[in-house]
């Protein structure tokens, strides 16, 4: 806090961002950077906590956080523009995050397994949540046949070929926000809090509710594409 | 999601930066106004079309919002320590100085604090609107009775009431808009209580009032 201003609930533009940006000279931009790293640097070293596995690596997080939200005038603090309405220090929350990401990656290089994968790449634990939800949206329509499918019969594999094909278009047709919240549940396996978090839930009781009416609504899609038939 | 195969921009471009790798993400802004539903639907609908696709971006998205809510919940409980700092300094005030001086003291400043914790807690859901009592409100605790507007037809409330340690201290589902307090309950006298409701529409939608702070006579 500095000068009673509260980093967190401050405007969307704070004014100690301001005083910094519109610094003229370098004895004032000096002043101005001090003022905005009393505001904000519980908040970075927050972020350089979570992502660091001791102390002396969340020092070196932070401090490189701090390097690159000052390198070449506050480069990348100027592009806060509030456009989109974020609050600044949701949006520095974001900035810092992905910095100690690019920390760790010239440090230790990037892990291994965790590439930017395309569904159609994903790898075989993810492949195999997703098949969770073929089975999930599946056991209410036929579970006898889903039981066979697991003897990997020719006529099984053509049946499950053919629900997985028809959920997918099922998938195609459903919101954005409820594909999330299914890929957040079934591809991710995140906890219903975790969901509710991030989605802005009121409680995880709301999200199973959500997932629950979804699950209805693809096994009533399913149906009314004739899954529900035995034969394939 | 974008295709780097095609260097024609979509409307989805604007939403998204390329990294180092060439890997498209959301872009910072967007991100932050998302996690702040700050969104317009349509830029909204966007950026979860793209959530749904793009673990990397799932995965950051709920990392920051744990961050988001542990701030949040940091500077929480510092503001209730004050606030029931201030109340005993109030009640000690009243007493040295006698019931006919109203004590000086934050109250405005409290309620402001008390407000924004809301807006910073509920801004995103401030669907359900309180009726009864408000915000600030003084209630007598034997006859007390919660009201809001309804959300749409057949939707399901849940209603919780807490007390000054955050303890939750009743709650109660309904598919009605007014619930009177259980006689079970029994509320103290001169004290600040918070109410909430949160809205489940029967397609699954999720609502909410955000906090309201009331106070009970003595």
């Amino acid at each position: 806090m500095v000068g009673g201003i509260d980093p967190i609930s401050s405007d969307a533009f704070p004014a100690v961002l301001a005083r910094l940006l519109d610094a003229r000279d370098p004895g004032g931009e000096d002043v101005a950077w001090r003022e905005f790293v009393d505001a904000y640097s519980a908040l970075v070293l927050q972020v350089a906590q979570s992502t660091a596995t001791n102390r002396d690596v969340a020092m070196d997080t932070y401090t490189f956080v701090l390097e690159q939200l000052r390198e070449q005038q506050c480069r990348r603090l100027r592009a806060y523009g509030a456009r989109n309405g974020a609050r600044f220090s949701t949006w520095l929350l974001v900035v810092a995050k992905r910095l100690c990401v690019d920390f760790h990656r010239r440090r230790y290089g990037r892990p291994q397994g965790t590439t930017d994968a395309r569904p159609h790449e994903l790898p075989s634990v993810e492949r195999s949540a997703r098949r969770r939800l073929v089975d999930l949206t599946a056991e209410a329509i036929d579970p006898d046949t889903i039981a066979d499918a697991e003897g990997r019969g020719p006529e099984a594999e053509l049946r499950l070929g053919q629900l997985r094909r028809a959920l997918a278009v099922a998938l195609e047709r459903l919101e954005p926000a409820d594909r999330l919240l299914l890929a957040m549940r079934f591809e991710d396996q995140r906890p219903a809090a975790d969901i509710a978090r991030a989605l802005s839930f009121p409680t995880q009781f709301h999200v199973y509710r959500r997932l629950n009416k979804l699950l209805e609504e693809l096994r009533a899609a399913l149906e009314s594409r004739g899954v529900d038939s035995p034969a394939p | 999601m974008i295709d780097d195969s095609h260097p024609a921009l979509t409307p989805k471009d604007r939403h998204v930066t390329v990294s180092e790798t060439n890997d498209p993400h959301l872009k910072d802004d967007v991100l932050a106004a998302y996690l702040d539903r700050a969104l317009p639907a349509a830029e909204r609908r966007v950026a979860e079309d793209h959530l749904a696709e793009c673990v990397t971006c799932r995965d950051e998205l709920v990392d920051i919002s744990k961050l988001v809510a542990d701030r949040a919940r940091v500077r929480r409980w510092p503001r209730l320590a004050a606030s029931v700092a201030a109340v005993a300094a109030a009640a000690i005030a009243f007493a040295v100085v006698g019931p006919w001086r109203s004590a000086p003291g934050p109250r405005a400043a409290r309620d402001d604090r008390m407000r924004e914790s809301t807006l910073v807690d509920g801004a995103s859901r401030r669907a359900v609107a309180v009726v009864t009592p408000a915000e600030g409100d003084t209630v007598t605790p034997g006859t007390l009775r919660f009201a809001w507007h309804s959300v749409a037809p057949n939707a399901t409330y849940l209603i919780k009431l807490a007390d000054e340690t955050s303890s939750i201290r009743w709650k109660q589902d309904t598919e009605d808009t007014t619930l009177a307090l259980p006689d079970s309950v029994r509320l103290v006298p001169g004290q600040r209580y918070t109410w909430w409701v949160d809205a489940l529409t029967a397609d699954g939608r999720a609502s909410s009032t955000g906090v309201t702070q009331f106070r009970t006579s003595r």
